[in-house]
């Protein structure tokens, strides 16, 4: 059973929308999967959210409308032919909105809401205030589940920097956060700054969020505000730049009349801005005692008020260390389990498991693609695990239908098949990965400090999108004894870590990306029962960046290398002299135009050097001298290759195990590696069979060094391969499988 | 006025703040917090009447811009627009406005019954609460079966 939301409008930033992608996650760390869907939505989250028209449900769903403005979404709840519920936000108050274009939305939601309790399951609401206006309009299951925000993203490293300069001044600094729209009485917040520049000459108030110009009003405030000294308004800013303003605040005042909740109260106390806020409709509720609350707008009192908050050390330190207080309480975990509880009310809860006595454990193996000719990192190490684990598991893998590591294309059928006599189940991918928008995304956002609903909507871009899959794992997860997923980066494991975390082995392949940096993936760190990870260098990496991540085991990758022959690929290849080989995918990502670069500063200095080999399948046009690409090359081919070249080159610097090096090793060849690699260093440092290149200039040296030294490097390459036999890593598997079937 | 705050001592708080205004000669009173409680609307009744409100298309909504400037010469155009292709637009909505007219008067009967069923179900429901709650008298005996006098 799935747990769908309707949303009228999805727009990054926007509370509503916020509180889906919180949800969606609460959900899957329930057990429950589901999807978004909405009537319009901003250009570019396709991937995270469908449109309506695409809603299909089986009977035991459950559908949940966000409710906060009249829409057509309502009449589409009633008919859904499965559970129902509303999600309610709360409606802005019609007396404020009379004769605008919005009241007659405003009523139609009023009137819609009274509507559709007598035909739903499930009621919620986001405060405890707008559960009683729920039940007031007639509903009768009805639960609160608070919303929250996720403290980290609000830390001062969060803080845009240019915002943060542009903002730095010693004058008192009030801060609002809403959109200027007539409810939220922005004709009082300059009020309150007048009366504060009374008291300081030089005090600012700063004001994020969109202007509703549609009214003439706050047209006339607009100008009003431009008016008034120290007044700024900033209209939409990004999530760094909101954090940067938070942050510059000596105060956070909100004189808004009517809140459903009031999220901006709970970000100002997460970046540590003492609170005073008007105590209006839920607002009390989610302060809940923490920052101040008044309940008259004495203007020149509250200023007094303001400036003694924001400027008395001890008064802002105690406030402020309340609010933090309330925070904890007001966390993602309280709301889940809140939750929890309202989706056992309608006979929603995780299925329990009955503790099968079976020989062979049932493990389920997550990975993103699966299959002969499928080429990767983690795919291969995949399918290798599954390989030797054969004898020991009774395994299924689950992935998706493409071969394409760029597109997720469905190019295999979807369903049940075998491959070398392992049960193979493939979902096909919602939509192909779109690289351009992909790609201009992650230009736009990586480096910069972001709300969950952008990092969610990049990873519903990256893909694959398995509906199929988390649907399978929320409803029949309970048939398998365990998990292991491979590679934390893509949905296909990394949202299906919340949903069967608890019986997860999860083998990350993590390196040092951009995308690491996304606070969405700690909990695919942190769920798992425990973390295989490949080497010591990706144990630290995880580590430092995250602190609380469940237990973790070095194991890697075994390479058990058959007979070789350099001689063979000489001759099929038509070889005379030394060569350097790297065998991966030929691509800019690899690292190849560095090596092309460092490999002609190599042709410049030595009029012998070896040749370069590139084998494997090629995105690239190359046509420097002395480069030879072969494209895809057979198995014992790859062997012949590695045994018969002078070194190994490994030029990627985001490597997690890098099988390369260990099946270059495995044969004797020594391994000139891309330094800036943590793990292809720590391999060379570790093995002593090779080198490290920082530079051209190094990898010229470590090309000559090979040269001279090869034989003793070759002595150490085979000593360190043989410590990482297949024994030792299927051992370790099975040690963790069976302590975490043990432990249930 | 009252501070709410667990962290504070609200009243220490308020009297120094007064202190300084009265040092300062200020006095004020508050502004006045307009509290209305939202309606609760009934959707079969408020369908209708806005069904009604909204049933001619060739009535324009208020005419609105969020635009500034230059950008509010739209609003100008749009007026100007009606004022000359009025003739047009009745004549090019004016079998829509049949159409919605009776759609108006189907949902108004049909809003109607609802409502009207609704009220039926609710009294016989109550009624058959009542009679399940009254208390009655156990019934007669029943005569042993036995052999016919006959």
């Amino acid at each position: 059973m799935a747990v769908h939301q309707l949303v009228p409008h999805f727009r990054i930033g926007d509370a509503t929308a916020q509180a889906a992608v919180h949800f969606q996650a609460l959900l899957r760390r329930l057990g429950h999967w589901g999807e978004l869907f909405s009537v319009s939505q901003d250009a570019g989250t396709e991937a995270l959210v469908q449109p309506v028209e695409a809603l299909r449900v089986q009977p035991t769903d459950l559908v949940l409308l966000h409710h906060a403005i009249g829409s057509r979404l309502s009449a589409r709840l009633l008919h859904v032919p499965c559970r129902r519920g509303v999600v309610f936000h709360n409606l802005s108050p019609v007396r404020f909105y009379r004769g605008t274009p919005l009241e007659p939305l405003l009523l139609a939601g009023r009137a819609q809401l009274t509507g559709m309790a007598g035909h739903v399951d499930l009621a919620i609401g986001v405060s405890e205030f707008n559960s009683a206006e729920l039940r007031r309009a007639g509903y009768a299951n009805v639960h609160t589940v608070p919303l929250f925000v996720e403290p980290e993203r609000f830390g001062p490293d969060r803080a845009d920097r240019a915002m943060q300069t542009r903002l730095a001044s010693p004058a008192f600094t009030g801060v609002s956060v809403s959109r200027v729209v007539p409810h939220k009485r922005f004709e009082d917040l300059l009020a309150l700054h007048r009366e504060v520049l009374r008291l300081r000459p030089d005090a600012r108030l700063l004001v994020v969020g969109g202007v509703d110009r549609l009214y003439p009003a706050v047209r006339a405030l607009e100008a009003e505000a431009a008016r008034t000294p120290g007044v700024e308004l900033l209209g939409r800013v990004s999530h760094g730049e909101l954090v940067a303003v938070y942050r510059s605040g000596s105060v956070f005042v909100s004189m808004s009349e009517h809140e459903g909740f009031g999220v901006p109260l709970l970000e100002a106390m997460a970046a540590d801005v003492p609170v005073l806020a008007y105590a209006a409709a839920a607002v009390p509720e989610t302060l809940g005692g923490a920052g101040i609350g008044f309940d008259e707008k004495r203007f020149a009192l509250l200023a007094e008020l303001a400036v003694r908050l924001g400027t008395d050390a001890r008064l802002r330190t105690r406030v402020v260390a309340g609010q933090r207080r309330r925070l904890a309480v007001l966390g993602a975990d309280h709301s889940q389990e809140r939750l929890g509880a309202a989706l056992q009310s309608v006979g929603l809860h995780r299925p329990a498991r009955a503790r099968p006595r079976r020989r062979r454990p049932r493990v389920g193996i997550i990975v993103q693609r699966y299959g002969p000719g499928i080429t990767g990192g983690a795919e291969a190490l995949a399918a290798q695990v599954v390989t030797r684990l054969l004898p020991h598991w009774e395994m299924r893998v689950l992935t998706s239908c493409a071969t394409d590591h760029l597109r997720w294309d469905n190019t295999l059928p979807p369903g049940e098949s075998t491959v070398d006599g392992v049960p193979v189940l493939r979902f096909p991918s919602r939509r192909p990965r779109p690289m351009e928008e992909l790609n201009a995304l992650s230009r736009r956002l990586f480096g910069h400090s972001l709300d969950r609903a952008e990092e969610e909507n990049w990873m519903a871009l990256q893909g694959p999108l398995l509906p199929g899959l988390w649907r399978h794992l929320a409803e029949r997860g309970t048939e398998y004894d365990g998990f292991v997923a491979f590679t934390y980066l893509f949905v296909s494991t990394a949202w299906s870590v919340p949903l069967v975390g608890d019986r997860m082995l999860l083998v990350p392949t993590a390196h040092d990306e951009e995308a690491l940096a996304f606070d969405a993936y700690a909990e695919v760190f942190e769920r798992p029962r425990a973390l295989l990870v490949n080497t010591p260098e990706e144990l630290e990496l995880v580590a430092r960046r995250f602190p609380r991540h469940a237990r973790a085991r070095v194991v890697g990758a075994g390479v058990d290398a058959p007979p070789a022959r350099g001689d063979r690929f000489r001759a099929r290849f038509e070889l005379p002299g030394p060569y350097l080989f790297y065998l991966g995918r030929v691509e800019r990502g690899k690292g190849i135009p560095e090596l092309l670069a460092a490999y002609a500063r190599l042709r410049a200095t030595s009029p012998h050097a070896p040749d370069l080999i590139l084998a494997g399948e090629a995105s690239m046009d190359i046509q420097e001298e002395g480069v030879r690409v072969l494209g895809r090359v057979g198995e014992q081919e790859k062997w012949d290759g590695l045994a018969g070249a002078l070194a190994a080159v490994v030029p990627s610097a985001k490597e997690s195990l890098s099988l390369l090096a260990l099946e270059a090793f495995a044969v004797g060849t020594p391994v000139l590696g891309n330094a800036a690699s943590p793990v292809v260093r720590g391999h060379v440092e570790r093995s002593r069979a090779g080198m490290a290149y920082a530079d051209a200039d190094g990898f010229v040296e470590g090309v000559a060094r090979v040269e001279r030294e090869r034989a003793a490097l070759s002595r150490a390459a085979r000593r360190y391969a043989g410590k990482h036999g297949w024994t030792q890593v299927v051992k370790a598997y099975r040690e963790e499988m069976d302590a975490m079937t043990r432990a249930r | 006025m009252k501070l709410l705050g667990r962290d504070i001592d609200a009243r220490e708080l308020l009297r120094v703040a007064r202190e300084r205004l009265e040092a300062r000669g200020i006095r004020e009173d508050a502004r006045a917090v307009e509290e209305e409680p939202e309606p609760l609307l009934e959707p079969l009744s408020f369908l209708v009447r806005s069904l009604e409100s909204n049933e001619d298309p060739t009535v324009g909504l208020p005419i609105l811009s969020h635009r500034t400037g230059l950008g509010r010469s739209v609003v100008a155009a749009k007026w100007l627009f009606r004022r000359t292709c009025q003739v047009f637009i009745n004549e090019a909505l004016g079998r829509q406005r049949l159409f919605n007219a009776q759609v108006r008067d189907l949902s108004a009967q049909l809003a109607a019954e609802v409502i009207q069923l609704r009220a039926r179900v609710e009294a016989l429901e109550a009624e058959k609460r009542a009679w399940e709650a009254t208390p009655r008298l156990s019934p007669p005996p029943r005569r042993r079966p036995g052999k016919s006098r006959r």
